[in-house]
């Protein structure tokens, strides 16, 4: 796992996590329009454009903890599996995956978290009603004016809130064995 | 099963020269144990064998065949680490079958070796464990059976022992020396600690700063070491130096050790040592068993002295003496009952027919 370069981009990787997705929305929208006027495929304005963009939020941390985690994997364990004649492609499904599935597991649920909860992106991103995501659809159509309809705004937020929690409660262990496996490595 | 040779193999890591030349033959079913201090390249002499490490020169052949550029897996070897390096998801019949399974060996074949080595390392019972259900002597026999079953050419031992206690150290030195005398494989093995060395090995290899101290059987190493390093290094408590100097009393070779002591060297020892230069700066090697307590009736070559001794060490069998020589501690072993006390007197022998005597600038033993 360790080649040439390979902590130089671990450092860009981190690097990019730390610009603020507010100032990157703005060029993503320019970039999307543009590609729309080039190739006549609308992305602005569709759901499915949020499964490009919300990469470049989690993909950046995610692979950070996964650094963390696969370099917690003693090398021995690598060197192991190549005296047994495993090819590096069987290293890596065989004994590197499993082993290191509790941080897959984490950085799952830290990639569905940040997607599910983001609000900035889709607000940008999608306007017309049945393109919206639950977040930012409670907000725009549950809120007219001053007309506040608490009773459906409550059970938006519920019905958001259900996932996640239940993901957590099944997952929570291996979040936090990953998480701190992440940070005391990196 | 095969020998392994190596040929004026070096291993440079940018400016560092970590292995400086080394020329090795292991022949077919030998155990060998390459032994020396931190750094001095035994682990990234194995680790070449093991293809884990490229070579910068030089040839390494397994079976007479040169496998400079053979990838590890093509190698036919097996090799134990230090930390076990067992797969933490897989069973321990999985980890031993794994490298079968990937050769894609028949089933019922991968069943009969890995019960096979289950039975000869005791672990039958464990073989549905996961590795973190063991202890550390359990998960280094699951090593050593991962390695088995592949009846590889070459075993390859990383200081396998040195995360195990003492007492289990010991235990597990029998077994793979058992398993050796079963398997019969060819073995290399390293290790820092120089009775794991002298215990298992049938040659030792002593390397020191990347280099092939001495190559020998574990008595010729202990008895005829060739260099001060290894004279120094194999054997526990090690062995003592003295400054001293040749010189002739009345016809008869003496050895100086002081103003006041100079001892007369046995007849064997004066006609190998006729040709030193008289002046010249030596170093009197003794082993702590050739510093005993005085007995009752002299023996040609066994010459007695005071001593006041600093500390005693008692271990049971024997007592171990320590006492200060020209501002150097010197080590002696008695019997229990010679009556040895800290801080109190000890009338001491030497045995010269067991010297050593080391030109001081070049440590080589004359």
């Amino acid at each position: 796992m360790r080649f040439w370069g390979s902590a130089t981009l671990a450092t860009g990787v981190f690097l990019t996590y730390l610009i603020p997705d507010t100032l990157l929305f703005l060029p993503l929208f320019k970039m999307f329009a543009a590609f729309g006027d080039l190739t006549g495929i609308q992305l602005i304005n569709r759901w499915y454009v949020l499964l490009i963009v919300y990469p470049t939020l989690t993909v950046p941390f995610c692979t950070w903890i996964m650094i963390g985690y696969f370099a917690s994997i003693p090398k021995e364990l690598d060197e192991a599996a190549i005296i047994d004649g495993a090819s590096w492609f069987q290293t890596l499904t065989r004994i590197f995956i499993p082993v290191a599935m509790p941080g897959l597991i984490a950085a799952t649920i830290f990639a569905f978290t940040v997607s599910w909860a983001q609000f900035l992106y889709p607000l940008v991103f999608t306007t017309s009603t049945d393109q919206l995501v639950l977040p930012v659809g409670i907000i725009t159509t549950l809120i007219k004016g001053d007309v506040f309809n608490w009773g459906q705004i409550m059970t938006g937020a519920l019905l958001g809130a259900a996932p996640p929690l239940i993901i957590y409660a099944f997952l929570m262990d291996y979040y936090i064995a990953g998480l701190t496996a992440g940070a005391t490595k990196g | 099963m095969a020998d392994v040779t190596l040929r004026k193999v070096i291993k440079r890591y940018d400016d560092v020269e970590a292995v400086r030349g080394i020329d090795l033959d292991i022949a077919d079913h030998e155990f060998v144990v390459l032994v020396g201090p931190s750094g001095c390249g035994k682990s990234t002499t194995l680790r070449m064998i093991a293809g884990l490490e490229d070579i910068t020169d030089g040839d390494i052949m397994i079976g007479g065949d040169i496998v400079n550029d053979v990838p590890p897996k093509d190698r036919d070897i097996a090799m134990v680490f230090q930390n076990y390096a067992l797969y933490p998801h897989m069973t321990v019949a999985e980890n031993m079958s794994f490298g079968l399974r990937l050769k894609h060996y028949p089933k019922a074949e991968i069943k009969t070796r890995v019960d096979e080595a289950a039975r000869m390392l005791d672990i039958v019972e464990l073989i549905d464990r996961k590795p973190k259900q063991l202890s550390g002597g359990q998960r280094q026999r699951v090593a050593m059976g991962r390695a088995i079953v592949r009846n590889p050419k070459v075993f390859l031992f990383d200081e396998p022992l040195s995360n195990l206690d003492a007492k289990l150290r010991v235990q597990m030195r029998i077994e793979i020396k058992k398993v050796h005398q079963k398997v019969r494989t060819t073995t290399v093995y390293v290790t820092h600690d120089q009775v794991e060395a002298m215990t298992l090995a049938d040659r030792v290899v002593v390397m020191n700063h990347g280099r092939i101290e001495q190559i020998g059987t574990p008595n010729e190493l202990y008895h005829n070491p060739a260099t001060r390093f290894v004279a120094g290094f194999i054997g526990s408590p090690a062995m003592n130096f003295m400054p001293c100097r040749l010189e002739d009393v009345a016809g008869k070779m003496h050895i100086r050790l002081t103003d006041r002591i100079a001892f007369p060297l046995p007849p064997n020892r004066a006609a190998r040592y006729q040709s030193v230069a008289r002046n010249e700066k030596l170093l009197l090697g003794l082993r702590p068993e050739h510093i005993t307590e005085a007995k009752a009736h002299p023996e040609l070559g066994i010459e007695t002295f005071d001593a006041v001794l600093d500390v005693t060490e008692p271990m049971g069998m024997e007592t171990l003496i320590y006492f200060t020589h020209e501002g150097a501690e010197i080590c002696g072993r008695v019997n229990p009952n010679a009556g040895a006390r800290d801080g109190g007197p000890l009338r001491l022998a030497v045995d010269l027919n067991n010297m050593h005597l080391l030109n001081e600038v070049t440590g080589a033993v004359i």
